[in-house]
């Protein structure tokens, strides 16, 4: 078996699709929890009103002293009226890319992708709500599609649920939910997150969920009943995934995760499968423009009823805000599937600079070196993205 | 003086241990005050700390006045701190928050690293409005003087004070004030 | 030199399973195995003796119009191309639904007890429609059900 010498990782950029943007560097401002600011409690999705105003004060960079409230232009689409029932958000998302245009690598282009186009609503009535998103992606985001166009552009549906406010703090919901697990963030390239399949990429699955936020607790577990939006029935995961988190103070929360599902065929292995992660997080921000964001965990991975495969994955993110709505972030992780193998573990360090650079807006500039997912063994190489993004 | 009258001016002394304490004043040499009122709300874990080192204290022998000024409180979010003093504590009109209790209520330890704890009855005042309050103390003496921590809920709606609601995110009326303090016993 | 190809753990349940069978028709979809050294797939490990065959005649994973052109190309050189040393060409035995690397488990059962065929979307064949019919109707009931409050 030859192998093959790297030169470059291409990245596929359709695996690039960031369909929530969930920022936990919000530490820094205070907010342990995620409920004030998305209409999801555990973070992700669209966007509450107050969380419209804190992305126009506080987010972006400001080029003139504070007005004080930041007026219409937070609002949906940069100042449509709706009913205060009613949230609505659009995202889309484009990214640029080198990659080589012969198997050679002697020349080279750089790509741009369309990774997300989504429209997002939440309804709030009473204590009942309801929220779903529809999107396009043109490559990958596989597990979300609704048409099934295996050669080109899909439509995808990521997240759809009802759910009733039970008591102050208390959301109950049914329908397909990102899995708690974990820090949620928008980076789903984050081997903590692919490893778990805990993406809000396309990781999503149908289930029955329950979560609460007050004081300094918050909490979420998930039964989850698999992906129907693919088939057959063999290929569905079934299980839990749950979080709890605590904030000693404002500037600091911890957490535990646990996930654990089973499956007659996993889509990877092609074997009935049961799969586990259990681990820890953390939030800190020293100083308001500093904070550190951290997670480990412990996987295990038992194919056709054989002795689980024991692994971990993890990884220490720093964001530093120099001037508001810049960010500067350097991030190092590592994962390895089976310990008792001999293969190193993968390891990546990325450096990122992220600007929100005006309302509504932001783009990012990604540099790493290391294996795209979790490869164990696989020589590293470094890789580049740009992205631009703007919600609407 | 006799011996006798040396014991009765001993006892005096040592069983009326206010009388011995001229006059407290807070001691910012070793630390600055800190003063926090924390306040949870909703939706979610939301969890708000408006603190302050600025602080000083009253004695006049008999009662122990602790005032806090309003207007250098800061929670972390300039906006939210603007929209706290002005809109809703009004500190044009209510400029300070004031502890008071009296001073026998502590059983003021005289032995350095000794503590005295438990709980007193106090009257505190936010917005122009007065209500009693429990407060839980925590009194150790230093070589300088004391080193106070205390606690006490109150509700803000008892003291007037509109309940803060921006957007959609309320922050609840009850809330907490902690405080920990360095005491000089000042001439 | 040749480039290594970020296939990662997506692709896995991407396109190419279902390319590869589609163009040779077979009875079923091989596994990431075909190409890679593990059931996930990923970057970096696609280095079976049948993913060294393609590259060869110009496969990119990049650009999957180049994975017919390969597999053709591979098909026409005979014995060229034989990855177990069975003396039987690699896509000719793939066509079977056999195993073309060392040691690997052939990816159609004779038996006919082959993995079902995995589909994405709510529409595909073996999808289901009825979890965006559910979610959907139900968020419709209770939305009726509270105006009617």
């Amino acid at each position: 078996m030859r192998s093959l010498p790297a030169l470059l990782l291409l990245l596929a950029a359709g695996f690039f699709a960031r369909p929530a943007f969930a920022y936990p560097f919000m530490i820094g401002h205070g907010y342990t929890g995620c409920a004030q600011c998305h209409t999801d409690p555990s973070g992700g999705s669209a966007l509450t009103e107050y969380g419209r105003a804190q992305a126009e004060i506080f987010m972006r960079s400001a080029y003139a002293p504070s007005k004080g409230d930041p007026g219409r232009i937070k609002d949906f689409a940069f100042g449509v009226p709706l009913p205060k029932e009613l949230q609505l958000q659009g995202d889309v998302r484009g990214l640029l890319y080198p990659r080589p245009t012969d198997a050679a690598a002697t020349e080279w282009t750089v790509r741009t992708l369309l990774m997300q186009a989504d429209l997002r609503a939440h309804v709030k009535l009473g204590g009942l709500r309801a929220y779903g998103s529809v999107g396009y992606v043109s490559e990958g985001a596989d597990l979300a599609w609704i048409t099934s166009n295996t050669s080109g552009g899909n439509v995808v549906s990521r997240e759809y649920w009802v759910g009733y406010d039970v008591m102050k703090g208390l959301l109950v919901r049914g329908g397909r939910l990102a899995l708690p697990y974990g820090i949620r963030s928008e980076e789903h390239l984050l081997y903590a997150r692919s490893a778990t399949r805990t993406t809000t990429n396309d990781d999503q699955q149908l289930g029955l969920d329950a979560v609460y936020g007050r004081g300094k607790f918050r909490a979420e577990l998930m039964g989850i009943a698999g992906n129907f939006q693919i088939g057959p029935d063999d290929y569905r995961e079934r299980g839990y995934s749950a979080l709890f988190a605590y904030a000693p103070m404002n500037t600091l929360e911890v957490g535990v995760s646990s996930l654990f599902t089973t499956t007659a065929l996993d889509y990877e292995a092609l074997l009935p499968r049961d799969r586990q992660a259990h681990g820890v997080f953390a939030r800190y921000a020293p100083l308001e423009k500093v904070r550190f964001l951290a997670e480990g965990h412990v996987t295990v991975s038992s194919l056709d009823g054989e002795a689980g495969l024991v692994g971990s994955v993890g990884y220490l993110q720093v964001d530093t805000e120099p001037v508001q709505g810049l960010h500067v972030k350097g991030t190092g992780e590592w994962c390895e599937t089976d310990h008792a193998d001999d293969l190193d573990p993968a390891g990546r360090g990325t450096a990122t600079v992220q600007w929100f650079f005006a309302p509504h807006m932001d783009v990012r500039l990604d540099a790493m070196y290391g294996p795209l997912y979790c490869t164990p063994g696989v020589e590293p190489g470094p890789a580049a993205t740009a992205q631009l993004h703007l919600f609407l | 003086m006799t011996s006798a009258l040396r014991s009765v001016f001993a006892s005096v002394i040592l069983f009326t241990p206010s009388a011995a304490l001229a006059g407290l004043k807070v001691d910012s040499t070793i630390a600055a005050p800190k003063i926090t009122f924390h306040a949870n709300g909703e939706p979610g874990a939301l969890d708000i700390d408006a603190v302050t080192n600025e602080c000083t204290a009253a004695d006049d022998g008999t009662t122990l006045t602790f005032t806090v000024p309003l207007g250098k409180l800061q929670t972390g979010i300039e906006l939210r701190d603007e929209h706290m003093k002005d809109k809703f504590l009004l500190v044009g009109t209510y400029p300070n928050a004031t502890l008071s209790f009296a001073k026998s209520n502590i059983a003021w330890p005289t032995e350095l690293g000794k503590s005295a704890k438990g709980k007193l009855e106090a009257q505190f005042t936010a917005h122009g409005v007065t209500k009693p309050v429990s407060v839980t103390y925590d009194v150790s003496k230093t070589k300088q003087g004391y080193k106070a921590t205390a606690s006490f809920g109150y509700d803000i709606s008892q003291h007037g004070i509109d309940v803060p609601s921006y957007l959609g995110v309320t922050v609840d009326a009850k809330q907490e004030a902690k405080a920990v303090i360095y005491l000089i016993d000042a001439p | 030199m040749s480039l290594l190809l970020a296939v990662n753990a997506a692709f896995a349940l991407s396109n190419f399973p279902g390319l590869v069978q589609d163009e040779l028709a077979m009875d079923c979809a091989p596994s990431c195995m075909l190409c890679h050294t593990t059931p996930a797939g990923g970057a970096g490990t696609a280095t079976q003796s049948f993913a060294d065959a393609l590259a060869a005649e110009g496969f990119s994973v990049a650009d999957t119009a180049t994975l017919a052109t390969a597999l053709a190309a591979v098909q026409s050189k005979g014995t060229t191309y034989d990855g177990n040393g069975d003396g039987v060409n690699d896509v000719d035995e793939l066509a079977v639904g056999e195993n073309p690397n060392a040691d690997g488990t052939d990816f159609c059962p004779a038996d006919g007890d082959a993995p079902p065929t995995l589909t994405r979307g709510c529409f595909a064949e073996g999808g289901d429609t009825a979890a965006a019919g559910l979610g959907l109707g139900l968020a419709a009931a209770a939305l009726r059900r509270a105006r009617r409050r």
